[in-house]
């Protein structure tokens, strides 16, 4: 267990946004794999693409053997009608159902280059540079993308930007593109709704087992609550994903509290019987509500609902949101 | 062999100082607990003013004071910080007399309650819980204190089986069985964190130990172990003394030096793995408090004891201040300020006594 820091942080980072487990409903939205793919993709081809690690990256054709080693990554590519061309996906990667049943899993959290070698990629999308797996893979000749939109987003509309990328290095860049103006319709249509309205303040509970870790506003998971004005109990400037001090999140009473650990056994229930939390506005007031991780944690076009299932649950009063997507997956709240 | 602390001869300590009664330094010791505990009550990421903290403290004591508090800071003070305080203070406490028993028996300078598979046990227990179907919490008592103690047990039993060679446990096959349990209970983590990396970041946040999460209910979880270790293991100190000489010379003197190993390792080994089941692994503590109380007290096992455990307590509870206040909201693992602070202090106190009898 005394592994490095780097590795810590670095596993912590990964742990913090697969937070995984299935949500099983068959509801796919209009965002998910739905869409039928489009073999043989077109597109403009070379295509060059910038890696996080600031390297180029020149693909000559429209790659035809994908291993996508993020679950958000996998959301992107079948969404966009690239599905076909994906032969080896993320251990966690469980949506859409296409994707949970692809034999080919591989691990981001521990990369093995021979593991991936082995599936013969012709393309590797990866968002997380775990134990140097980038650099290997190059030195085996076989093309990366490196796209970290694990801890370097901030904001939907970079999980956007992503889709695009993605788009780009298929050969499927329309439909990307049109996905993303629905996409962006919907958000802004919440953001705009939601302009006039005096947000509750919130908290968002990612893990609680060591520490009670949550969400910034410089996350794309923060960037939700931004958009629905509501106000989160972690300020600016104060992390990412910080791991508060228990004292510090009842001081700040938050108003409704957001459960992604709820499929761990961090009910609404339990939480609301925590010693002390009975102080708490959001514990008085009912107003504690489990969410599904699967999508508010991972960076993918399903964001979208979480913003527009959020909005439900923030502003329970306000009847033009649309009907939230994933509810029915967890109890309705008392 | 490398590392064993050789006896530190009895004439080194002057006789007068055995026979001073230990309640001058205990004494002191307790109120300086007593104070820093309270004092760590005045500080945290809610800016609450220290005489309504005072206030609270009071009202919950069943003194009539008028209550003029909102409800969060009654909660913070008496629901957070006073069972965190009080939970710091006991680990603490266990974590330093179960490593000065350490060593005392194995008469290792290097040695530490973890030495002989507590930790490696616990974090297996722990993680089986937390990658289980299982859910964390079962009605009010989470399941993963009661596995980390079951596992913590576990991994100390097989490794006495191991290291027994017929009726004797020699000191040095202990060792060596006690790091190869640990071993394979890393390992068995390690590959445990692998095939379920969604729950990475809780079993290495658990791994990394604290009291972000205490409550009274593991307050109460940890006191009969704590107080029953230190009241068992106390009145040992002479016993650990004569162990100091080769156990042979002690077998001499009349003490029934394996059972006396074996009961004291039985009764540390219990109170560490209670204290790492409700707090995760706190390294250092264990390691260096009973160093520190050495260099300040001198190698009486009877003084080195209880003062280490009021150390232990001290040093813990602020460390713990430290972890929860220095950055509010955040919190950063308590390991990490009893390593930085901790390790700074103890070469100072090395540098500055110079006392090398104590470990000659």
């Amino acid at each position: 267990m005394m592994r490095s820091i780097r590795q810590i942080l670095a596993a912590s980072l990964l742990g913090l946004l697969v937070l995984g487990g299935a949500c099983d409903d068959d509801n796919s939205g209009d965002t998910g794999g739905g869409t039928p793919a489009t073999p043989g993709a077109s597109g403009e081809f070379p295509v060059t693409l910038e890696r996080a690690d600031g390297k180029d990256l020149t693909l000559e054709a429209a790659p035809q053997r994908i291993a996508a080693l993020s679950p958000g990554h996998v959301e992107m590519l079948f969404a966009i009608g690239a599905g076909d061309q994906v032969i080896a996906v993320e251990q966690n990667a469980d949506y859409p159902p296409e994707a949970a049943a692809m034999e080919i899993k591989l691990s981001a959290f521990e990369p093995s280059a021979e593991a991936i070698a082995a599936v013969d990629p012709d393309l590797v999308i990866i968002s997380n540079d775990l134990d140097g797996i980038v650099a290997a893979l190059d030195n085996l000749g076989i093309p990366v993308l490196f796209d970290d939109i694990d801890t370097r987003i901030t904001t939907i509309e970079e999980v956007f930007e992503s889709i695009e990328e993605m788009g780009r290095a298929t050969g499927h860049a329309d439909e990307a593109e049109t996905l993303v103006d629905g996409l962006q319709e919907r958000v802004d249509a919440v953001v705009e709704d939601a302009a006039g309205l005096d947000g509750p303040t919130i908290y968002h509970e990612l893990d609680v087992t060591g520490g009670f870790f949550s969400v910034g506003p410089e996350s794309f998971v923060g960037d939700l609550y931004s958009k629905l004005n509501a106000e989160n109990i972690v300020e600016a400037g104060e992390g990412a994903y910080p791991s508060l001090t228990q004292e510090a999140i009842i001081d700040r009473d938050p108003e409704v509290i957001l459960l992604a650990d709820a499929e761990f056994g961090q009910t609404p229930e339990v939480v609301s019987a925590r010693p002390g939390w009975e102080a708490i506005a959001a514990v008085t007031n009912g107003r504690v509500y489990a969410i599904d991780a699967d999508i508010y944690s991972r960076p993918g076009p399903r964001i979208v609902d979480a913003l527009e299932e959020l909005a439900g649950l923030l502003y329970p009063d306000e009847s033009s949101w649309r009907e939230a997507p994933c509810s029915a997956c967890f109890a309705a709240p008392a | 062999m490398l590392g064993v602390l050789r006896r530190p001869r009895l004439s080194g300590v002057d006789a007068a100082s055995l026979r001073r009664p230990l309640l001058g330094p205990f004494a002191f010791g307790l109120g300086g607990v007593a104070l820093i505990g309270v004092f760590s009550l005045l500080w945290g990421a809610a800016d609450i003013p220290p005489m309504t903290v005072v206030r609270i403290l009071l009202y919950h004591l069943g003194l009539p004071v008028e209550v003029d508090w909102p409800r969060s800071w009654d909660a913070i003070v008496w629901e957070v910080r006073v069972p965190r305080m009080l939970l710091a203070g006991l680990v603490g406490a266990t974590l330093a007399y179960s490593g000065t028993t350490y060593q005392g028996v194995f008469r290792n300078p290097l040695a530490d309650p973890y030495l002989i598979g507590v930790a490696a046990g616990a974090g297996l227990g722990a993680a089986l819980v937390i990658v289980s179907p299982l859910p964390y919490t079962l009605g009010p008592l989470s399941p993963v204190p009661a596995a980390a103690f079951l596992g913590a047990m576990t991994a100390v039993t097989i490794t006495y089986l191991l290291a027994r060679v017929g009726p004797v446990v020699p000191t040095v096959t202990l060792i060596l069985a006690g790091t190869a349990v640990s071993s394979v209970g890393t390992a068995a983590v390690s590959y445990l964190m692998l095939i379920d990396d969604n729950r990475a970041l809780s079993l290495l946040s658990w791994l990394l130990g604290g009291f972000n999460t205490a409550s009274w209910e593991r307050v109460w979880l940890l006191v009969p172990y704590a107080l029953l270790g230190g009241l068992v293991l106390l009145p040992f100190g002479r016993a650990l003394n004569v162990l100091q000489l080769s156990e042979d010379q002690a077998r001499q003197l009349g003490v029934n030096v394996e059972a006396l190993k074996v009961g004291l390792l039985v009764v540390a080994s219990l109170a560490t793995a209670a204290a790492v089941a409700v707090s995760g692994i706190i390294g250092f503590v264990g390691l260096v408090v009973p160093h520190i109380a050495r260099l300040l007290w001198g190698p009486d096992y009877r003084r080195l004891l209880p003062m280490s455990a009021l150390v232990g307590a001290s040093f813990m509870i602020l460390a713990d201040l430290v972890a929860r206040s220095i950055a509010p909201p955040h919190e950063i693992p308590v390991g990490i300020v009893t390593a930085f602070a901790g390790a700074p202090f103890f070469l100072y106190l090395l540098r500055r006594q110079r006392r090398a009898s104590l470990y000659a």
